[in-house]
């Protein structure tokens, strides 16, 4: 197995960006234990979500961090079924990103559970009318089959495997991203269908809610991909490290654009169709209380810059590349606040938000510290996992021959 | 009278022992107006009588249902104030609202006021949507939820076209006060269960909850707590299975409506015009 070894020195643990990485996650860590004490003390007594609105940052911190999870494993599946050599050195980073961000995103939804110690229930009790329980086991064969394909793609290089190994090796890999790519596609395309099946939520019912969670999956794994790729990936420097963030850059950009048209076309459709019930939680989104997280954050600070950042430097310097991919990869969880509260903000019928004055009955919806506090607590932790991975896992290693 | 007044407060120990239902049990409604039959005091009891006839049924053949006359409510929220004690739900669970619409100018202004209990629907779509199962129509079509099972993700809140389901965050209305009161310590009956005293750690706190037509009350031959309370006797209750109860001739002859009836969720409570 591998050799573990604790403060083990490796070519990042003077490398500057590695130490930054890992400041800001304990940072963030240490203020997440505060959102996690009171979560475990308190239950769920200081958060602000409630019956008006029962799904909030925590919800949306779920479908964030496993879209990462989704977009950097179909990007890994496609290096590693269509052989692309150029990229395979990425291959891991996109696995270890795949695994770090999906177990943010269970912690996310865990500790938004009534009850988290009865969580096993969704494995042992399934209710297969409900895709919430589909998009469960997905996310179980997901987790092995992810398991599985790190460990024998980085096995070769801390055991020595014979030729045949080797070959038998990248057959199975090859097996396994093919299998992994309409998993991957269930699953995150499955939590798209959880939200668009619901008809009694306007916002949400619609058929295009899977194809646009999965191509906003993509979006975002393959940008913080780049970003990681252009900030830690091996061969900094080097005109291969160039060229592999230039055409991940393109990447990123074509399939924003193409995200970005999915959103006007459900927007567009919904404000022209000019049916008040279904055009409520699109108003509320473009022009109500907080209207800046569409028009300021998703648009201009995780689009429209980032695109015209990117065309600017025409991908010659990776630093800014990686400056425009974080700016994507961190607006889209405006994207994923955007995608769940609009719609229930808007209440079944004008008259109910005044039939009953309760703090837990209203239609008005902001973040409690704690649950803030919880957020940034899971993007330490996935700092200080990857920073982990880096370090113990032969993650930038030398590709296969 | 007394006795009937000790059991709407809820609380099953203080229950008399349920009366024997009458051999049979008449009502005459023409044309919406009910006249009651000999030696039936008023339509509570009326309604009361052709619960016990209905328990009498197997439960199967139950169907229990509400009708709501809009013309006649007032908005006085006596049903919500009720609801609220009999099963005894902390701050943010309602599972009684009354929606207040106004319509018109000045002199030509009106109030209508809808009052939202659970619909009991027939093709309920929080059911499916419950990852667990946690949540069924029950044989005598009211959905049920248990507490045991639920996971509390809340799926079945945000599905419900109606708005019906809440969550139990554990809060307390006696929070940040001197003294925490002693009614909020007693304990709920939903669905005929005792659920034992408040804890924030244990069901039905941490669970989704809503309006049970007051199940633990049908059992026992008595109304829920909003039918029994209203003042303007605007709630009407009973078996829709029994084409001959006080609710089933109200639906026909007042032309009894459903909420948002184009979804196809077929509730189970009707409103009058």
């Amino acid at each position: 197995m591998f050799h573990v070894k604790f403060f083990k020195k490796n070519e990042f643990s003077d490398h500057k960006p590695y130490k930054r990485l890992m400041q800001i996650s304990i940072v963030a860590l240490a203020i997440g234990m505060i959102g996690f004490a009171d979560r475990a003390i308190f239950s769920h007594q200081h958060t602000n979500y409630g019956s008006a609105i029962p799904w909030g940052l925590w919800v949306a911190a779920y479908i964030y961090f496993v879209g990462l999870s989704a977009g950097s494993f179909l990007l890994s599946a496609l290096i590693y079924v269509f052989n692309i050599k150029k990229f395979e050195r990425i291959g891991r980073l996109a696995l270890l990103t795949a695994l770090v961000t999906l177990i943010g995103g269970l912690i996310a939804i865990w500790v938004d559970l009534g009850h988290m110690s009865r969580a096993w229930r969704l494995l042992i009790f399934p209710n297969f009318q409900s895709v919430m329980a589909w998009v469960v086991y997905f996310y179980g064969a997901y987790v092995i089959l992810l398991g599985t394909e790190m460990y024998i793609v980085m096995r070769r290089d801390e055991q020595k495997l014979s030729e045949k190994k080797t070959e038998n090796d990248h057959k199975i890999i090859k097996a396994l991203a093919i299998t992994g790519i309409p998993l991957a596609i269930a699953f995150h395309g499955g939590v798209g269908a959880l939200f668009g099946v619901v008809g009694a939520q306007s916002g949400w019912h619609s058929g295009l809610y899977p194809i646009y969670f999965l191509i906003s999956a993509l979006v975002s794994g393959t940008a913080v991909l780049t970003g990681f790729v252009a900030v830690f990936g091996a061969g900094k420097g080097s005109d291969e490290h160039k060229s592999i963030v230039k055409t991940l850059s393109y990447v990123v950009m074509g399939l924003l654009v193409f995200d970005l048209l999915l959103e006007a076309s459900e927007i567009l459709i919904t404000l022209y169709g000019a049916i008040p019930s279904h055009t409520g939680p699109v108003k509320i989104m473009l022009f109500g209380n907080f209207w800046w997280m569409f028009w300021v954050v998703h648009l201009l600070l995780g689009s429209l810059a980032p695109i015209a950042l990117m065309i600017k430097n025409r991908a010659s310097d990776v630093k800014i590349t990686a400056i425009a991919c974080f700016m994507i990869a961190l607006a889209f969880m405006a994207v994923r606040v955007n995608l769940v509260i609009p719609s229930l903000a808007t209440p079944h019928w004008k008259s109910l938000p005044g039939a009953f004055y309760d703090q837990r009955i209203t239609w008005d919806y902001f973040p409690s510290m704690a649950e803030f506090s919880v957020l940034i607590g899971i993007f330490g932790l996935c700092g200080i996992l990857y920073y982990l991975g880096m370090l113990y896992l032969p993650i930038t290693k030398g590709a296969s021959k | 009278m007394a006795k009937f007044t000790v059991a709407s407060i809820g609380g099953l120990t203080l229950l008399p022992k349920p009366l024997e239902a009458k051999a049979e049990v008449k009502n005459d409604i023409i044309d919406g107006n009910i006249t009651m039959p000999e030696g039936v005091e008023n339509t509570i009891l009326l309604m009361q009588e052709e619960i016990r006839q209905a328990l009498k049924k197997p439960v199967e053949e139950r169907h229990w249902g509400m009708v709501i006359d809009t013309r006649k409510c007032i908005g006085c929220d006596a049903c919500t104030v009720s609801c609220k004690a009999e099963n005894n739900t902390p701050p943010g669970v309602a599972y009684n609202v009354v929606m207040e619409e106004e319509t018109g100018v000045f002199p030509n202004v009106r109030k209508k006021f809808i009052r939202r209990p659970c619909m009991q629907c027939q093709e309920p779509p929080c059911v499916p949507v419950c990852p667990v199962g946690a949540t069924w129509k029950r044989e005598d079509k009211i959905v049920t939820i248990d507490y045991d099972q639920c996971i509390g993700c809340r799926y079945c809140m945000v599905a419900c076209p109606y708005g019906a389901r809440y969550f139990d965050y554990g809060d307390s209305y006696s929070e940040a006060t001197p003294e925490k009161m002693e009614y909020e310590n007693r304990e709920s009956y939903d669905y005929g269960k005792n659920w034992g005293k408040k804890d924030k750690w244990r069901s039905p706190v941490g669970n989704v909850r809503k309006c049970t037509f007051c199940l633990h009350r049908l059992e026992k031959g008595l109304l829920p707590g909003c039918v029994t309370t209203c003042i303007g006797a605007t709630n009407y209750f009973g078996d829709l299975n029994n084409e001959n109860s006080i609710v089933s001739k109200l639906i026909t002859q007042r032309q009894g409506k459903v909420l948002k009836e184009e979804m196809g969720t077929e509730p189970s409570v009707f409103y009058l015009d």
